[in-house]
Protein backbone atom coordinates (compact mmCIF):
# COMPACT_ATOMS: atom_id res chain seq x y z
CA UNK A 1 0.00 0.00 0.00
CA UNK A 2 1.37 3.44 -0.86
CA UNK A 3 1.35 5.84 2.02
CA UNK A 4 2.07 9.34 0.86
CA UNK A 5 -0.19 11.37 3.08
CA UNK A 6 1.73 13.01 5.88
CA UNK A 7 2.17 11.11 9.11
CA UNK A 8 1.42 13.63 11.83
CA UNK A 9 3.21 11.50 14.41
CA UNK A 10 6.64 12.12 12.88
CA UNK A 11 8.25 15.18 14.40
CA UNK A 12 9.59 17.63 11.77
CA UNK A 13 13.08 19.02 12.27
CA UNK A 14 13.46 22.72 12.96
CA UNK A 15 13.55 24.74 9.74
CA UNK A 16 15.33 27.78 11.11
CA UNK A 17 18.63 26.20 11.99
CA UNK A 18 21.84 27.50 10.37
CA UNK A 19 23.26 24.05 10.88
CA UNK A 20 20.49 22.03 9.22
CA UNK A 21 21.52 18.44 8.74
CA UNK A 22 24.83 18.74 10.61
CA UNK A 23 24.16 15.97 13.13
CA UNK A 24 22.98 13.60 10.40
CA UNK A 25 25.97 14.30 8.17
CA UNK A 26 28.42 13.97 11.04
CA UNK A 27 26.97 10.57 11.89
CA UNK A 28 27.45 9.51 8.25
CA UNK A 29 31.10 10.52 8.37
CA UNK A 30 31.73 8.83 11.70
CA UNK A 31 29.94 5.66 10.66
CA UNK A 32 31.92 5.56 7.43
CA UNK A 33 35.15 5.30 9.44
CA UNK A 34 34.26 3.58 12.66
CA UNK A 35 31.85 0.91 11.39
CA UNK A 36 34.55 -0.64 9.22
CA UNK A 37 37.97 -1.96 10.20
CA UNK A 38 39.83 0.94 8.63
CA UNK A 39 40.40 2.61 12.01
CA UNK A 40 42.10 -0.55 13.30
CA UNK A 41 44.43 -0.79 10.29
CA UNK A 42 45.25 2.90 10.38
CA UNK A 43 45.98 2.80 14.09
CA UNK A 44 48.15 -0.30 13.68
CA UNK A 45 50.03 1.37 10.85
CA UNK A 46 51.03 4.40 12.93
CA UNK A 47 51.61 2.34 16.05
CA UNK A 48 53.96 0.21 14.00
CA UNK A 49 55.77 3.13 12.42
CA UNK A 50 56.03 5.56 15.35
CA UNK A 51 55.79 3.44 18.48
CA UNK A 52 57.43 0.40 16.89
CA UNK A 53 60.46 2.16 15.41
CA UNK A 54 60.97 4.26 18.55
CA UNK A 55 60.87 1.10 20.67
CA UNK A 56 63.32 -0.74 18.43
CA UNK A 57 65.71 2.22 18.31
CA UNK A 58 65.78 2.64 22.08
CA UNK A 59 65.98 -1.04 22.81
CA UNK A 60 69.32 -0.88 21.02
CA UNK A 61 70.48 2.61 22.12
CA UNK A 62 69.10 2.84 25.65
CA UNK A 63 71.52 5.58 26.77
CA UNK A 64 70.12 8.23 24.36
CA UNK A 65 68.64 11.35 26.00
CA UNK A 66 64.88 11.67 26.54
CA UNK A 67 64.67 14.55 24.05
CA UNK A 68 66.03 12.32 21.28
CA UNK A 69 63.40 9.67 22.00
CA UNK A 70 60.64 12.29 21.89
CA UNK A 71 62.06 13.81 18.72
CA UNK A 72 62.14 10.49 16.88
CA UNK A 73 58.69 9.49 18.10
CA UNK A 74 57.00 12.75 17.10
CA UNK A 75 58.89 13.04 13.85
CA UNK A 76 57.35 9.73 12.78
CA UNK A 77 53.90 10.80 14.02
CA UNK A 78 54.21 14.18 12.33
CA UNK A 79 56.12 13.91 9.11
CA UNK A 80 54.58 10.82 7.47
CA UNK A 81 50.90 10.77 8.53
CA UNK A 82 50.03 13.92 6.47
CA UNK A 83 50.32 11.65 3.43
CA UNK A 84 47.31 9.72 4.75
CA UNK A 85 45.57 12.87 5.94
CA UNK A 86 45.83 14.53 2.54
CA UNK A 87 44.60 11.44 0.67
CA UNK A 88 41.68 10.92 3.06
CA UNK A 89 40.55 14.54 2.84
CA UNK A 90 40.98 14.63 -0.91
CA UNK A 91 38.81 11.51 -1.26
CA UNK A 92 36.26 12.82 1.18
CA UNK A 93 35.48 15.88 -0.91
CA UNK A 94 36.65 15.41 -4.50
CA UNK A 95 35.57 11.79 -4.93
CA UNK A 96 32.17 12.51 -3.48
CA UNK A 97 31.76 15.50 -5.76
CA UNK A 98 32.67 13.38 -8.78
CA UNK A 99 30.32 10.57 -7.69
CA UNK A 100 27.44 12.96 -7.13
CA UNK A 101 26.83 12.15 -3.46
CA UNK A 102 27.50 15.79 -2.57
CA UNK A 103 24.74 17.11 -4.83
CA UNK A 104 22.45 14.33 -3.63
CA UNK A 105 22.99 15.31 0.02
CA UNK A 106 22.68 19.01 -0.72
CA UNK A 107 19.35 18.44 -2.44
CA UNK A 108 18.09 17.71 1.09
CA UNK A 109 17.45 20.57 3.51
CA UNK A 110 21.11 20.69 4.45
CA UNK A 111 23.06 23.92 4.79
CA UNK A 112 26.41 24.03 3.04
CA UNK A 113 28.02 25.15 6.27
CA UNK A 114 26.79 21.94 7.92
CA UNK A 115 28.20 19.89 5.09
CA UNK A 116 31.69 21.37 5.38
CA UNK A 117 31.72 21.27 9.17
CA UNK A 118 30.57 17.64 9.22
CA UNK A 119 33.27 16.68 6.71
CA UNK A 120 35.88 18.52 8.73
CA UNK A 121 34.85 17.23 12.13
CA UNK A 122 34.08 13.64 11.10
CA UNK A 123 37.36 13.17 9.26
CA UNK A 124 39.37 15.06 11.85
CA UNK A 125 38.08 12.87 14.67
CA UNK A 126 39.07 9.74 12.73
CA UNK A 127 42.47 11.00 11.64
CA UNK A 128 43.43 12.59 14.94
CA UNK A 129 42.28 9.61 16.99
CA UNK A 130 44.24 7.12 14.89
CA UNK A 131 47.33 9.26 14.29
CA UNK A 132 47.58 11.37 17.44
CA UNK A 133 45.26 9.93 20.08
CA UNK A 134 45.93 6.20 20.32
CA UNK A 135 49.65 6.14 19.32
CA UNK A 136 50.20 9.27 21.42
CA UNK A 137 48.66 7.79 24.58
CA UNK A 138 50.52 4.52 24.18
CA UNK A 139 53.61 6.59 23.43
CA UNK A 140 53.36 8.29 26.83
CA UNK A 141 53.90 5.02 28.67
CA UNK A 142 56.36 3.74 26.10
CA UNK A 143 58.56 6.86 26.21
CA UNK A 144 58.44 7.01 29.97
CA UNK A 145 59.44 3.36 30.15
CA UNK A 146 62.18 3.60 27.52
CA UNK A 147 63.82 6.66 29.07
CA UNK A 148 63.24 5.54 32.64
CA UNK A 149 61.66 8.86 33.60
CA UNK A 150 57.93 9.59 33.87
CA UNK A 151 56.92 12.43 31.56
CA UNK A 152 54.79 15.27 32.92
CA UNK A 153 51.28 14.23 31.78
CA UNK A 154 50.01 17.81 31.42
CA UNK A 155 52.97 18.87 29.31
CA UNK A 156 52.65 15.68 27.31
CA UNK A 157 48.98 16.44 26.59
CA UNK A 158 49.98 19.95 25.49
CA UNK A 159 52.50 18.30 23.20
CA UNK A 160 49.75 16.15 21.67
CA UNK A 161 47.80 19.38 21.18
CA UNK A 162 50.74 20.74 19.16
CA UNK A 163 50.76 17.57 17.06
CA UNK A 164 47.00 17.98 16.56
CA UNK A 165 47.56 21.54 15.36
CA UNK A 166 50.15 20.31 12.90
CA UNK A 167 47.77 17.74 11.41
CA UNK A 168 44.83 20.15 11.37
CA UNK A 169 46.91 22.35 9.10
CA UNK A 170 47.00 19.59 6.45
CA UNK A 171 43.41 18.45 7.06
CA UNK A 172 42.06 21.94 6.54
CA UNK A 173 44.39 22.97 3.73
CA UNK A 174 43.23 19.93 1.73
CA UNK A 175 39.60 20.53 2.71
CA UNK A 176 39.84 24.11 1.52
CA UNK A 177 41.28 23.14 -1.87
CA UNK A 178 38.57 20.46 -2.21
CA UNK A 179 35.80 23.04 -1.86
CA UNK A 180 36.57 24.59 -5.23
CA UNK A 181 38.72 22.15 -7.21
CA UNK A 182 37.36 18.94 -8.62
CA UNK A 183 40.63 17.35 -9.63
CA UNK A 184 42.34 14.96 -7.21
CA UNK A 185 45.83 16.13 -8.20
CA UNK A 186 45.02 19.80 -7.77
CA UNK A 187 43.65 19.11 -4.29
CA UNK A 188 46.26 16.68 -2.97
CA UNK A 189 49.28 18.17 -4.78
CA UNK A 190 49.87 21.51 -2.97
CA UNK A 191 49.63 20.14 0.62
CA UNK A 192 51.77 17.16 -0.36
CA UNK A 193 54.42 19.48 -1.81
CA UNK A 194 54.35 21.66 1.30
CA UNK A 195 54.72 18.63 3.54
CA UNK A 196 57.90 17.52 1.80
CA UNK A 197 59.30 20.92 0.81
CA UNK A 198 59.15 22.22 4.39
CA UNK A 199 62.33 20.40 5.36
CA UNK A 200 64.26 22.35 2.71
CA UNK A 201 62.45 25.64 3.27
CA UNK A 202 63.15 25.46 6.99
CA UNK A 203 66.84 25.94 6.31
CA UNK A 204 66.24 29.35 4.71
CA UNK A 205 66.81 32.03 7.38
CA UNK A 206 63.55 33.46 8.85
CA UNK A 207 61.33 31.31 6.61
CA UNK A 208 61.70 28.41 9.01
CA UNK A 209 59.92 30.37 11.74
CA UNK A 210 56.70 30.49 9.75
CA UNK A 211 56.44 26.83 8.80
CA UNK A 212 54.28 24.25 10.58
CA UNK A 213 57.27 21.88 10.43
CA UNK A 214 58.87 23.82 13.29
CA UNK A 215 56.24 22.24 15.54
CA UNK A 216 57.67 18.74 15.09
CA UNK A 217 61.17 19.20 13.65
CA UNK A 218 63.78 21.90 14.05
CA UNK A 219 66.87 21.71 11.87
CA UNK A 220 68.34 24.85 13.40
CA UNK A 221 69.98 23.16 16.36
CA UNK A 222 67.43 23.42 19.17
CA UNK A 223 64.54 21.12 20.10
CA UNK A 224 61.36 21.36 18.05
CA UNK A 225 58.41 23.01 19.75
CA UNK A 226 56.61 19.77 20.62
CA UNK A 227 59.66 18.38 22.43
CA UNK A 228 60.33 21.66 24.25
CA UNK A 229 56.74 21.79 25.48
CA UNK A 230 56.77 18.21 26.75
CA UNK A 231 60.10 18.73 28.54
CA UNK A 232 58.99 22.10 29.93
CA UNK A 233 61.79 23.98 28.13
CA UNK A 234 61.68 27.44 26.67
CA UNK A 235 60.49 27.46 23.03
CA UNK A 236 62.90 28.53 20.32
CA UNK A 237 60.06 30.58 18.86
CA UNK A 238 56.28 30.96 19.22
CA UNK A 239 55.91 31.85 15.56
CA UNK A 240 55.29 28.32 14.19
CA UNK A 241 52.41 27.90 16.69
CA UNK A 242 50.96 31.31 15.89
CA UNK A 243 51.23 30.95 12.12
CA UNK A 244 49.95 27.39 12.02
CA UNK A 245 47.07 28.35 14.33
CA UNK A 246 46.16 31.32 12.14
CA UNK A 247 46.17 29.13 9.02
CA UNK A 248 44.08 26.45 10.74
CA UNK A 249 41.38 29.00 11.58
CA UNK A 250 41.72 30.70 8.21
CA UNK A 251 41.45 27.53 6.12
CA UNK A 252 38.30 26.43 7.93
CA UNK A 253 36.63 29.82 7.50
CA UNK A 254 37.71 29.98 3.85
CA UNK A 255 36.34 26.47 3.24
CA UNK A 256 32.93 27.44 4.60
CA UNK A 257 32.91 30.71 2.68
CA UNK A 258 34.11 29.22 -0.59
CA UNK A 259 31.74 26.25 -0.52
CA UNK A 260 28.74 28.50 0.07
CA UNK A 261 28.86 29.70 -3.56
CA UNK A 262 30.32 26.61 -5.16
CA UNK A 263 28.40 25.09 -8.08
CA UNK A 264 27.75 21.37 -7.79
CA UNK B 1 -6.54 29.66 -6.92
CA UNK B 2 -4.41 32.62 -7.92
CA UNK B 3 -1.96 32.63 -10.80
CA UNK B 4 0.87 32.64 -8.25
CA UNK B 5 -0.13 29.45 -6.47
CA UNK B 6 -1.43 27.58 -9.49
CA UNK B 7 2.09 26.73 -10.56
CA UNK B 8 4.46 24.69 -8.46
CA UNK B 9 7.42 25.68 -10.63
CA UNK B 10 7.64 28.95 -12.49
CA UNK B 11 10.73 30.35 -14.18
CA UNK B 12 11.18 33.72 -15.79
CA UNK B 13 13.95 34.02 -18.40
CA UNK B 14 16.06 31.64 -16.34
CA UNK B 15 19.51 31.42 -17.92
CA UNK B 16 22.78 29.74 -17.16
CA UNK B 17 26.12 30.25 -18.88
CA UNK B 18 29.23 28.15 -18.43
CA UNK B 19 32.39 29.92 -19.55
CA UNK B 20 30.38 32.11 -21.89
CA UNK B 21 28.44 29.21 -23.40
CA UNK B 22 24.69 29.22 -22.93
CA UNK B 23 23.61 26.02 -21.20
CA UNK B 24 20.15 27.44 -20.58
CA UNK B 25 18.71 30.37 -22.46
CA UNK B 26 15.79 32.39 -21.07
CA UNK B 27 13.71 29.47 -19.88
CA UNK B 28 10.07 30.25 -19.09
CA UNK B 29 8.63 27.16 -17.54
CA UNK B 30 5.29 26.66 -15.81
CA UNK B 31 4.53 23.44 -13.99
CA UNK B 32 1.04 22.97 -12.62
CA UNK B 33 0.24 21.35 -9.32
CA UNK B 34 -0.53 17.61 -9.50
CA UNK B 35 0.81 17.19 -13.02
CA UNK B 36 3.31 14.68 -14.32
CA UNK B 37 5.53 17.01 -16.23
CA UNK B 38 7.90 15.46 -18.75
CA UNK B 39 10.94 17.62 -19.42
CA UNK B 40 12.10 16.33 -22.73
CA UNK B 41 15.24 17.02 -24.70
CA UNK B 42 18.27 15.40 -26.29
CA UNK B 43 21.44 14.91 -24.25
CA UNK B 44 23.06 18.24 -23.46
CA UNK B 45 19.82 20.20 -23.94
CA UNK B 46 20.02 21.76 -20.47
CA UNK B 47 17.65 19.50 -18.53
CA UNK B 48 20.00 18.67 -15.65
CA UNK B 49 21.14 22.30 -15.53
CA UNK B 50 17.51 23.37 -15.05
CA UNK B 51 16.99 20.82 -12.28
CA UNK B 52 20.16 21.89 -10.49
CA UNK B 53 19.06 25.52 -10.73
CA UNK B 54 15.67 24.67 -9.23
CA UNK B 55 17.37 22.91 -6.31
CA UNK B 56 19.88 25.70 -5.68
CA UNK B 57 22.86 23.49 -6.50
CA UNK B 58 24.02 26.01 -9.11
CA UNK B 59 23.27 29.70 -9.52
CA UNK B 60 21.51 31.35 -12.47
CA UNK B 61 23.42 33.76 -14.69
CA UNK B 62 20.22 35.67 -15.43
CA UNK B 63 16.50 35.46 -14.77
CA UNK B 64 14.72 33.98 -11.82
CA UNK B 65 12.79 30.95 -10.72
CA UNK B 66 10.26 30.12 -8.06
CA UNK B 67 9.26 26.77 -6.60
CA UNK B 68 6.24 26.80 -4.27
CA UNK B 69 6.51 30.55 -4.73
CA UNK B 70 9.94 30.53 -3.03
CA UNK B 71 12.89 32.11 -4.81
CA UNK B 72 15.32 29.41 -5.98
CA UNK B 73 18.36 31.48 -5.03
CA UNK B 74 17.40 33.02 -1.72
CA UNK B 75 14.97 30.46 -0.32
CA UNK B 76 16.49 27.22 -1.51
CA UNK B 77 16.35 25.56 1.91
CA UNK B 78 12.58 26.17 2.13
CA UNK B 79 12.17 24.59 -1.28
CA UNK B 80 14.31 21.56 -0.43
CA UNK B 81 12.10 20.75 2.58
CA UNK B 82 9.24 20.07 0.18
CA UNK B 83 11.05 18.49 -2.75
CA UNK B 84 12.21 14.93 -3.34
CA UNK B 85 15.08 14.57 -5.81
CA UNK B 86 16.40 11.63 -7.74
CA UNK B 87 19.74 12.47 -9.40
CA UNK B 88 20.75 11.05 -12.75
CA UNK B 89 22.74 7.84 -12.02
CA UNK B 90 22.22 8.02 -8.26
CA UNK B 91 25.28 7.22 -6.17
CA UNK B 92 24.92 6.64 -2.48
CA UNK B 93 27.44 5.65 0.16
CA UNK B 94 28.36 2.20 -1.06
CA UNK B 95 28.88 0.61 2.36
CA UNK B 96 25.52 1.72 3.66
CA UNK B 97 22.50 -0.55 3.38
CA UNK B 98 19.23 0.41 1.70
CA UNK B 99 17.74 0.78 5.18
CA UNK B 100 20.57 3.10 6.27
CA UNK B 101 20.15 5.29 3.19
CA UNK B 102 16.41 5.63 3.74
CA UNK B 103 16.72 6.27 7.46
CA UNK B 104 19.39 8.89 6.80
CA UNK B 105 17.21 10.54 4.14
CA UNK B 106 14.16 10.66 6.40
CA UNK B 107 16.10 12.11 9.33
CA UNK B 108 16.91 15.21 7.32
CA UNK B 109 13.20 16.03 7.60
CA UNK B 110 11.96 14.31 10.74
CA UNK B 111 13.68 13.84 14.08
CA UNK B 112 11.62 10.96 15.42
CA UNK B 113 10.24 9.06 17.18
CA UNK B 114 12.43 6.16 16.06
CA UNK B 115 9.48 3.76 15.95
CA UNK B 116 7.70 5.99 13.41
CA UNK B 117 10.93 6.45 11.47
CA UNK B 118 11.28 2.66 11.20
CA UNK B 119 7.65 2.33 10.15
CA UNK B 120 8.05 4.86 7.37
CA UNK B 121 11.28 3.25 6.10
CA UNK B 122 9.46 -0.08 5.94
CA UNK B 123 6.54 1.44 4.04
CA UNK B 124 8.80 2.94 1.42
CA UNK B 125 10.87 -0.23 1.06
CA UNK B 126 7.61 -2.03 0.37
CA UNK B 127 6.58 0.61 -2.14
CA UNK B 128 9.72 0.07 -4.23
CA UNK B 129 9.78 -3.67 -3.56
CA UNK B 130 13.17 -3.70 -1.86
CA UNK B 131 12.07 -5.23 1.47
CA UNK B 132 14.21 -8.31 0.87
CA UNK B 133 17.30 -6.21 0.23
CA UNK B 134 16.88 -3.76 3.09
CA UNK B 135 19.96 -4.96 4.95
CA UNK B 136 22.29 -5.35 2.00
CA UNK B 137 24.99 -2.78 1.21
CA UNK B 138 24.19 -0.62 -1.79
CA UNK B 139 27.42 -1.66 -3.55
CA UNK B 140 25.77 -5.00 -4.46
CA UNK B 141 22.67 -3.41 -6.02
CA UNK B 142 21.83 -3.65 -9.73
CA UNK B 143 21.09 -0.52 -11.76
CA UNK B 144 17.35 -1.05 -11.41
CA UNK B 145 17.57 -1.59 -7.67
CA UNK B 146 19.64 1.56 -7.23
CA UNK B 147 17.09 3.50 -9.22
CA UNK B 148 14.24 2.15 -7.09
CA UNK B 149 16.19 2.98 -3.95
CA UNK B 150 16.73 6.43 -5.44
CA UNK B 151 13.01 6.88 -5.88
CA UNK B 152 12.39 5.55 -2.37
CA UNK B 153 14.72 8.11 -0.78
CA UNK B 154 13.11 10.84 -2.85
CA UNK B 155 9.55 10.10 -1.67
CA UNK B 156 10.26 9.09 1.93
CA UNK B 157 9.48 12.50 3.44
CA UNK B 158 6.11 12.93 1.68
CA UNK B 159 7.34 15.58 -0.79
CA UNK B 160 4.94 17.96 -2.50
CA UNK B 161 7.13 17.86 -5.60
CA UNK B 162 9.26 15.07 -7.00
CA UNK B 163 12.12 16.04 -9.30
CA UNK B 164 13.49 13.03 -11.15
CA UNK B 165 16.48 13.39 -13.45
CA UNK B 166 16.34 10.73 -16.18
CA UNK B 167 14.68 8.18 -13.90
CA UNK B 168 14.62 5.38 -16.47
CA UNK B 169 17.53 6.23 -18.75
CA UNK B 170 20.07 3.61 -17.74
CA UNK B 171 17.66 0.75 -17.15
CA UNK B 172 16.83 -2.39 -19.09
CA UNK B 173 13.22 -2.72 -20.35
CA UNK B 174 12.06 -4.50 -17.19
CA UNK B 175 13.67 -1.99 -14.86
CA UNK B 176 12.33 0.87 -16.95
CA UNK B 177 8.85 -0.56 -16.80
CA UNK B 178 9.04 -0.90 -13.02
CA UNK B 179 10.14 2.72 -12.61
CA UNK B 180 7.41 4.03 -14.91
CA UNK B 181 4.79 2.02 -13.04
CA UNK B 182 6.07 3.44 -9.80
CA UNK B 183 5.78 6.95 -11.20
CA UNK B 184 2.21 6.24 -12.28
CA UNK B 185 1.40 5.05 -8.74
CA UNK B 186 2.87 8.21 -7.25
CA UNK B 187 1.00 10.61 -9.51
CA UNK B 188 -2.02 10.60 -7.19
CA UNK B 189 0.03 11.88 -4.30
CA UNK B 190 2.48 14.45 -5.62
CA UNK B 191 3.52 16.60 -8.56
CA UNK B 192 6.22 14.93 -10.65
CA UNK B 193 8.71 16.89 -12.72
CA UNK B 194 11.05 14.59 -14.55
CA UNK B 195 13.60 14.92 -17.29
CA UNK B 196 14.06 12.35 -19.98
CA UNK B 197 15.21 11.84 -23.52
CA UNK B 198 13.02 8.74 -23.94
CA UNK B 199 9.94 9.76 -25.89
CA UNK B 200 7.95 6.61 -25.18
CA UNK B 201 8.18 7.24 -21.45
CA UNK B 202 6.80 10.74 -21.81
CA UNK B 203 3.92 9.58 -23.95
CA UNK B 204 3.18 6.80 -21.48
CA UNK B 205 3.10 8.63 -18.17
CA UNK B 206 3.08 12.42 -18.66
CA UNK B 207 0.15 14.75 -18.89
CA UNK B 208 2.23 17.85 -19.67
CA UNK B 209 5.44 18.16 -21.59
CA UNK B 210 8.12 20.73 -22.31
CA UNK B 211 10.70 20.26 -25.02
CA UNK B 212 14.13 21.73 -24.59
CA UNK B 213 16.84 21.90 -27.24
CA UNK B 214 20.24 23.54 -26.92
CA UNK B 215 19.15 25.32 -23.77
CA UNK B 216 16.00 26.78 -25.30
CA UNK B 217 12.41 25.86 -24.63
CA UNK B 218 10.82 25.07 -27.98
CA UNK B 219 7.42 23.76 -26.92
CA UNK B 220 5.38 23.42 -23.74
CA UNK B 221 1.85 22.27 -23.09
CA UNK B 222 -0.53 19.39 -22.36
CA UNK B 223 0.56 16.26 -24.17
CA UNK B 224 -2.75 15.97 -26.08
CA UNK B 225 -2.18 19.43 -27.54
CA UNK B 226 1.28 18.53 -28.72
CA UNK B 227 0.10 15.22 -30.11
CA UNK B 228 -2.60 17.04 -32.06
CA UNK B 229 0.29 18.15 -34.23
CA UNK B 230 1.85 21.40 -35.18
CA UNK B 231 0.81 21.03 -38.79
CA UNK B 232 -2.91 21.12 -37.98
CA UNK B 233 -5.31 18.28 -38.75
CA UNK B 234 -4.29 15.92 -41.52
CA UNK B 235 -6.31 13.07 -43.04
CA UNK B 236 -4.44 10.06 -44.33
CA UNK B 237 -6.33 8.41 -47.20
CA UNK B 238 -5.30 5.30 -49.14
CA UNK B 239 -6.79 5.34 -52.65
CA UNK B 240 -6.84 3.37 -55.88
CA UNK B 241 -7.76 4.65 -59.36
CA UNK B 242 -7.08 7.71 -61.50
CA UNK B 243 -6.83 10.51 -59.01
CA UNK B 244 -6.00 13.54 -61.15
CA UNK B 245 -9.58 14.84 -61.48
CA UNK B 246 -10.42 13.95 -57.91
CA UNK B 247 -7.45 15.91 -56.59
CA UNK B 248 -8.57 19.04 -58.45
CA UNK B 249 -12.10 18.54 -57.17
CA UNK B 250 -11.06 18.09 -53.54
CA UNK B 251 -8.75 21.10 -53.67
CA UNK B 252 -11.72 23.31 -54.59
CA UNK B 253 -13.20 22.64 -51.15
CA UNK B 254 -12.71 25.68 -48.92
CA UNK B 255 -11.57 23.69 -45.87
CA UNK B 256 -8.83 21.81 -47.79
CA UNK B 257 -5.54 23.65 -47.66
CA UNK B 258 -3.14 21.16 -49.20
CA UNK B 259 -2.77 17.60 -50.50
CA UNK B 260 0.50 15.70 -50.41
CA UNK B 261 0.62 12.48 -52.36
CA UNK B 262 2.78 9.35 -52.08
CA UNK B 263 2.78 6.27 -54.26
CA UNK B 264 2.98 2.83 -52.71
CA UNK B 265 2.76 -0.27 -54.98
CA UNK B 266 -0.43 0.16 -57.02
CA UNK B 267 -2.17 2.67 -54.77
CA UNK B 268 -1.66 6.22 -53.53
CA UNK B 269 -1.62 7.74 -50.12
CA UNK B 270 -2.92 11.26 -49.72
CA UNK B 271 -2.19 13.51 -46.79
CA UNK B 272 -4.96 16.09 -46.85
CA UNK B 273 -4.39 19.14 -44.63
CA UNK B 274 -7.62 20.78 -43.56
CA UNK B 275 -8.29 24.14 -42.01
CA UNK B 276 -11.78 23.36 -40.69
CA UNK B 277 -11.89 20.04 -38.91
CA UNK B 278 -15.66 20.02 -38.43
CA UNK B 279 -16.34 20.68 -42.11
CA UNK B 280 -13.80 18.05 -43.12
CA UNK B 281 -15.44 15.43 -40.88
CA UNK B 282 -18.78 16.07 -42.53
CA UNK B 283 -17.79 16.40 -46.17
CA UNK B 284 -14.33 15.09 -47.10
CA UNK B 285 -15.13 11.38 -47.39
CA UNK B 286 -18.42 12.09 -49.23
CA UNK B 287 -16.59 14.26 -51.70
CA UNK B 288 -14.05 11.55 -52.45
CA UNK B 289 -16.71 8.85 -52.76
CA UNK B 290 -18.63 11.02 -55.20
CA UNK B 291 -16.18 9.76 -57.84
CA UNK B 292 -17.36 6.20 -58.37
CA UNK B 293 -14.17 5.17 -60.22
CA UNK B 294 -12.10 5.65 -57.06
CA UNK B 295 -11.69 2.97 -54.43
CA UNK B 296 -11.00 4.12 -50.84
CA UNK B 297 -8.92 1.54 -49.00
CA UNK B 298 -8.28 3.54 -45.84
CA UNK B 299 -9.54 6.80 -44.40
CA UNK B 300 -8.31 8.11 -41.06
CA UNK B 301 -7.25 11.19 -39.22
CA UNK B 302 -3.48 11.09 -38.88
CA UNK B 303 -2.31 10.11 -35.37
CA UNK B 304 0.90 11.78 -34.32
CA UNK B 305 3.55 10.06 -32.29
CA UNK B 306 5.51 12.19 -29.88
CA UNK B 307 8.66 11.17 -31.67
CA UNK B 308 7.42 12.78 -34.86
CA UNK B 309 6.49 16.00 -33.07
CA UNK B 310 9.79 15.99 -31.23
CA UNK B 311 11.87 15.44 -34.35
CA UNK B 312 9.94 18.12 -36.24
CA UNK B 313 10.41 20.65 -33.46
CA UNK B 314 14.08 19.85 -32.91
CA UNK B 315 14.67 19.86 -36.68
CA UNK B 316 12.92 23.22 -37.10
CA UNK B 317 14.89 24.67 -34.21
CA UNK B 318 18.18 23.49 -35.67
CA UNK B 319 17.26 24.85 -39.12
CA UNK B 320 16.35 28.25 -37.69
CA UNK B 321 19.77 28.45 -36.09
CA UNK B 322 21.50 27.63 -39.37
Amino acid sequence: MITMSKNEKLIPVSKNDKYNGFKNLLLVELREWWSSKSWIWTTLLWLGIANGITFLTFSIESEAPQSTALMIFFLFLGFFPPIETILVMQGSIVEERMMGTVSWLLSKPVSRKSFILAKWLGNSIFLLATIVGIPGLIGYFELSFLTGKLLNPLYYLLGLGILTLYHLFFIEFTLYLGTFKDNAGAVAGPPMIINFAQQFLQMIPFVGYFLPLGLILNQMGTNPIIVSIILGEELYSWLPIIFTGVFVVLFLLLSIWKFEDEEL
Amino acid sequence: MTEQTQYIIETNNLSKNYNGLKALDSLNLKVKKNSIFGFLGPNGAGKTTTIKLLLGLIHPTNGEGRVFNHDIERESLEIRYRVGYLPQNPNFYENMTAWDILELSLKFYFSGPQEKINQRVNEVLELVELEQKADRPVKGFSGGERQRLGIAQSVIHYPDLLILDEPAASLDPLGRNAVLELMSKLREHTTIFYSTHILDDVQRVSDTVAILNKGKLIAQGPIEELLAGSEGVIYKIKLKGDLQNLKELVLTESYVSNIKSETEHNYKIWYVSVSNEDEAEKSLLRKILSDSSIRVLEFAKKQYELEEIFLNLIGDDNNVEK
